[in-house]
């Protein structure tokens, strides 16, 4: 009973980084059915921002993850702008264009800082002794913020106008601009906001993780599976999915391993690729 | 008869460079060349359907380890062990082509990426026969009529004339009727079934070439490397194919060659600035997607064709 | 006069819970030109779709030359003789005009991969391809635009060479989306005579589906009006333009 209660909490706290990312990625693909595969470097990018601000110059770790997320924001709308715009609508393409800023974006990662693993100091050390769970503190503060994130995504795409005009895009671009709605603005937004979500997961978990250019590769992985078990392009699919890859990989991560874990949640991928493509969510 | 003699003094020019005027760094090249080019042909047959394969990776890995096992634990000659893992693997393409084509445009793109992901981390997971993540070492050399190839010079003639044969191939293929509905299909496909064409079985065909193709060269990068490994088979692989299209050109089979005679030498060039060879490689790739929409000539049209497609769906 | 070619059964197609086309029954008979009108909406190409077996059916069956068709994949379909053409201008813009006939005539023949295990087949397939598009370049007019790319076309020769395509084909029955729309009225008067003349000259049944009714009833022996999936009447041309439904559901709104 313990054993599972720890493996429910374990896999929740890794729930909430996984919808995090894959709220960015769903969104990005929702309006401008773009998969961005270049979403992992927005999270890496954001841990080196925390390894330079806070590890380098020793600026407070709490206001470089907020500067962080909100640096990657104004980064994913200049991308957008730069590279995405010709490209939107056009699936094929605009992947190939993901795929070409991911390696860039790694190369210069690693040109700046090098291959090796760095990390900075964990803002937060211990545990919580629940009964017999062992939690550690930082995760359940990662676990809150990102919590706390996510309330404010939702209370902005469900209250603002913006955010009202973004669920429009998603469900019809044609509609939506019959009734205002400038993709001009909307798009670098919801790009700008994608790359902010995962800024934010990328500065949370780099005290916890190593850092280095090729870090993204495993969250941009885990927003994938996520965005896929949910629905491409589904806002609350992602967070079911988000909850759903957690829970599995805690449980298979702690029954078999790591490897076979991830197995799994391919296989789940490929059959909901072949037999639900809208994935779980969609009538 | 004209373009055969072109090809043949090509190829015999070819074939004696190493012995007379290639120091061997630059045969080593040679031979990598001759890999990708077969493997990049492999990728333009997708792309020529307009459904891009992220599963070509594991397909190369498949003839690699395929090839390799065959001979350390079977026994087997070389020869049949090459095409016995390059069949394998156009066989794995039939049973999982007939499920996975009916999906279309980025949705197979992240098909393919998930079964090629499951079948890499088989490698992983499968120690006692793949040899987990260090991989397979000692793979033994082929051997062509009872001669052994071991050296670079014999490696480099072997992937010329398989590169030969992908090229001859693919473009005999684009020649005949074949070629016509394959091009039918990306263009229109609602026409193209409307006047009789089994979609299908013709994508599925096109699907188990490529496949067979892909396991033909990474069979003889195994062997070339006398290691296999996981690492090498995975997500870039295709990125990379993908990549050696895009920028050589889609719309002729000799795009794939001029994609993969550009591509390779760079990262055995700048090997030990591995960081700059993958900065060149991205921003040459965005350069190229934002500006020489000629050297994408067919990946535009596929996208109209999908988009198309799409439209008369709703 | 009485074969029946085409005969639909109590067709019904839904989409969600809405139906596009229900409980549809009507047939085509041996020589006949079969007009299909009906409002926007009123599922005309839906059902074009559905015979052909784009879409699948929901109910009912479609029987081709006494043949259930019904659940058939659209080449199975196309390969028994029942070949249609499309509303907007669907050629393989890319080709010239010469190598879009001839791959409509060759395609036939080619159907299924297996050909590449019989040898004869294509080479048979091309002798009777040549013959087929000199014939139908003179048949159709479009001979001067033989080496033209078919996508630098103007509009109305690209849907003129969509027909024929579908002409080498050797259909046994012609089903026709809107041949006249986006045309001139020139345009349209020609692809009139061109409808006529597939019949006339090379006796393939035509089923059309048009909006035009000056050409509807021109060239068509019988009209189904078609308003919400449902037929409203089946009847030569000069009883369904008096017929006090029809003129409600599509003619009173035309002629305002």
């Amino acid at each position: 009973m313990e054993f599972a209660l720890q493996i429910v909490v374990n896999g929740l706290m890794s729930s909430l980084v996984y919808i995090l990312m894959a709220l960015g990625f769903t969104l990005i693909f929702g309006i401008m059915r773009v998969v961005n595969f270049a979403h992992g470097e927005m999270y890496m990018i954001a841990a080196f921002l925390v390894y330079a601000l806070v590890g380098s110059l020793g600026w407070n770790y709490y206001l470089v993850v907020v500067l962080s997320a909100l640096a990657l924001g104004v980064f994913g709308a200049i991308l957008e702008r730069a590279l995405f715009r010709p490209f939107v609508g056009r699936e094929l393409q605009g992947m190939i264009m993901a795929l070409a800023v991911s390696i860039t974006l790694q190369a210069v990662a690693f040109i700046l800082f090098g291959p090796n693993d760095l990390s900075v100091p964990r803002p937060i050390t211990g545990v919580f002794d629940v009964g017999p769970m062992v939690i550690p503190r930082d995760r359940v503060a990662v676990g809150a913020s990102a919590l706390v994130v996510l309330l404010a995504f939702y209370v902005f795409m469900r209250y603002t106008k913006t955010g009202l005009a973004m669920r429009a895009v998603v469900q019809d671009e044609d509609i939506a601009s019959i009734y205002g709605v400038r993709p001009k603005i909307i798009h670098p937004l919801a790009f700008g906001i994608g790359a902010m979500l995962a800024g934010f997961a990328g500065a949370l978990m780099a005290p916890i993780y190593t850092i280095h250019p090729y870090m993204g590769a495993q969250p941009m992985l885990k927003a994938f599976i996520v965005v896929i078990l949910g629905g491409l392009g589904s806002v609350p699919g992602a967070v079911l999915g988000g909850i759903i890859l957690g829970l599995l990989e805690s449980l298979f991560a702690t029954l078999v391993n790591t490897t076979v874990a991830t197995m799994v949640c391919f296989g789940i991928v490929v059959l909901i690729l072949l037999f639900k493509p809208t994935g779980l969510l969609a009538r | 008869m004209k373009f055969v003699w072109k090809y043949v003094v090509i190829l015999a020019l070819l074939a004696v460079a190493p012995f007379f005027v290639l120091p061997p760094f630059l045969t080593h090249i040679g031979v990598m060349i001759g890999i990708y080019t077969t493997l990049a042909l492999s990728m333009n047959l997708m792309l020529r359907i307009g459904q891009i394969s992220f599963a070509h990776g594991a397909f190369m890995g498949l003839g690699a380890y395929g090839s390799a096992l065959m001979m350390m634990r079977l026994d087997l000659p070389f020869t049949v062990a090459f095409l016995a893992a390059a069949l394998g693997v156009a066989l794995l393409a039939l049973l999982v082509g007939s499920l996975f084509l009916r999906i279309r445009g980025v949705y197979f793109v992240l098909l393919t990426f998930a079964f090629g992901e499951i079948i890499v981390l088989t490698f992983i997971e499968w120690v006692s026969l793949f040899g987990g993540s260090g991989g397979l070492p000692g793979v033994p050399p082929p051997s062509l009529f009872g001669y052994a190839i071991g050296s670079r010079e014999g490696f480099y003639l072997l992937s010329l004339g398989l590169a030969a044969f992908a090229f001859a191939l693919v473009r005999t293929i684009y020649g005949t009727e074949l070629g016509a509905v394959i091009t039918s299909l990306d263009e229109d496909e609602a026409l193209t079934r409307s006047l009789g064409i089994d979609s299908r079985r013709y994508r599925l065909l096109t699907f188990c070439v490529s496949a067979f193709l892909a396991g033909m060269g990474g069979a003889l990068y195994g062997h070339y490397l006398t290691l296999v490994t996981p690492e090498d088979y995975g997500f870039w692989v295709p990125v990379n194919l993908v990549m050696m299209n895009v920028i050589g050109g889609i719309a002729q089979p000799i795009g794939a060659v001029l994609g993969a005679l550009l591509l390779v030498p760079l990262p055995e060039l700048l090997r030990d600035a591995k960081q700059y060879q993958m900065l060149l490689y991205g921003i040459v790739l965005i350069l190229f997607l934002l500006f020489m929409p000629d050297g994408m000539h067919g990946l535009f049209s596929k996208l109209k064709g999908h988009l198309a497609r799409r439209e008369l769906s709703r | 006069m009485n074969d029946v070619v085409l005969e639909v059964a109590t067709l019904t197609k839904a989409f969600g819970g809405v139906n596009a086309i229900s409980n549809l029954s009507f047939e085509t008979r041996r020589g006949e030109i079969l007009g299909v009108i009906g409002p926007n909406g009123s599922g005309k190409t839906t059902l074009f779709n559905v015979i052909t077996g784009v879409l699948p059916a929901s109910a009912g069956k479609v029987r081709f030359c006494g043949e259930a068709i019904t659940g058939l994949s659209t080449d199975t379909i196309s390969q028994r003789g029942l070949i249609r053409t499309f509303q907007s201008a669907t050629v393989f813009k890319n080709e010239t005009v010469y190598e879009n006939i001839r791959r409509g005539s060759m395609f036939g023949c080619i159907g299924k991969p297996s050909w590449f295990f019989r040898p004869g087949v294509v080479a048979n397939g091309k002798r009777t391809a040549k013959e087929t598009v000199a014939e139908l370049l003179e048949f159709s007019g479009l001979s001067d635009l033989a080496t033209r790319i078919a996508g630098t076309l103007p509009y109305g020769k690209q849907k003129m060479l969509g027909v024929v395509i579908a002409l080498a084909r050797r259909p046994l029955q012609l089903l026709m989306d809107e041949p006249a729309a986006g045309l001139n009225p020139t345009e349209t008067v020609a692809m009139g005579e061109l409808v006529t003349q597939i019949r006339d000259k090379r006796e393939i049944d035509v089923v059309l589906v048009e909006h035009d009714m000056k050409m509807v009833t021109a060239v068509c022996d019988r009209i189904l009006a078609l308003n919400y999936g449902k037929a409203i009447a089946i009847d030569i041309p000069e009883r369904i333009v008096r017929h006090p439904e029809v003129i409600d559901a599509y003619l009173g709104v035309d002629h305002e």
